[in-house]
């Protein structure tokens, strides 16, 4: 299946991944698109943020990886980092552009 | 002047003996302002200004000479009017040399059925002039196409290098010049095993070291069109 197939079949097979992007605002999505544009880059979240769920949506498609992140006792939110994968690399400027439309 | 003109001047090069070797390094957010004059000077219409600049800082984060292909583009080819740089032919005759980013323009066309080319089906075409301006347009439709082009440069019918771009990445195997000057370029879709042989990647490169001869002659250039 190509790529463009692959991300077509999960919109439409995951009505999360919509949902979850239209609850994120154009500045919770911009981090996805920073992580697109820059080559080993990681995206911050914490638990409250709209990007939390929509990225682990993104890790169960194989899209990202999310993992705690410790940023230190004085810090009082848990906070997750997320990497794309080379599939996430390849799917999401698909998936984007489709949402956005 | 270029106050006037463009709100805030390009750092200029305060550099009194520019030997060969003599580097400036700039921000993108300079080159941005750099290639924005520099395309005004030479008559782009003004609302491609934003967009040829983030081209050439896209390929500048990928460490390619997108910002020396401009400055060779509007100072090389100045003895062309704009009309003239439209057409595959140039005015003595000769094809291609046309300019690249004009070119990309009139790429929007072709690039779905470029993209539905079978594997190891090659488009060819006489080469614009600075060809690796083309790049980021290919980028901006594979990405939401999910697809991967091959954009392969030859001279005198023998293959020299190859950029393979998707959405965000790229990778270059070849020739340096190729990017600047070739004779023939051809587009075709990179079959999916091959992408284990190169490393694509996406933006990179934060500042760069430019040659202090070539901005200065940039700004001469910005400065009187010459």
């Amino acid at each position: 299946m190509s790529v463009y197939a692959e991300s077509l079949a999960a919109i439409a097979e995951d009505p999360e991944i919509a949902a979850l992007y239209g609850a994120a605002s154009v500045g919770d999505r911009s981090i996805a698109f920073n992580l697109l544009e820059s080559e080993n880059s990681a995206g911050m979240t914490t638990e409250n943020s709209p990007n939390y769920p929509l990225w682990l949506c993104f890790e169960r498609h194989g899209w990202m990886v999310v993992s705690k992140y410790d940023a230190g006792e004085h810090v009082p939110l848990r906070m997750y980092e997320g990497r794309l994968t080379e599939r996430g690399r390849r799917c999401l400027p698909v998936i984007f552009d489709q949402l956005a439309g | 002047m270029l106050r006037q003109l463009f709100g805030r001047k390009p750092p200029s090069p305060t550099i009194e003996s520019k030997s060969e070797t003599e580097t400036i390094s700039l921000s993108m957010d300079d080159i941005a302002l750099y290639v924005k004059a520099a395309v005004r000077r030479r008559g782009y219409p003004e609302d491609s200004f934003d967009m040829i600049a983030r081209r050439v800082c896209f390929l500048e984060r990928r460490g390619l000479p997108g910002f020396g292909a401009l400055i060779r583009e509007v100072i090389l080819n100045a003895n062309e009017t704009m009309d003239e740089r439209v057409g595959v032919k140039r005015p003595n005759g000769v094809e291609g040399g046309r300019c690249p980013i004009i070119e990309s323009v009139m790429l929007n066309d072709h690039l779905p059925r470029l993209a539905a080319q079978s594997e190891g089906q090659v488009q060819t075409t006489p080469a614009p002039s600075n060809p690796v301006l083309i790049l980021p347009k290919l980028a901006s439709y594979a990405g939401p196409k999910g697809v991967v082009f091959i954009m392969t440069y030859y001279r005198n019918d023998e293959e020299t290098a190859r950029s393979v771009v998707d959405g965000f990445r790229v990778a270059h195997v070849g020739s340096i010049d190729a990017l600047f000057a070739s004779d023939t370029i051809g587009y075709s879709v990179c079959p999916e095993e091959w992408l284990d042989e190169v490393t694509l990647r996406a933006g990179y490169v934060d500042r760069v070291d430019v040659a202090a001869r070539a901005l200065s002659r940039l700004s001469t250039f910005i400065e009187s069109g010459q």
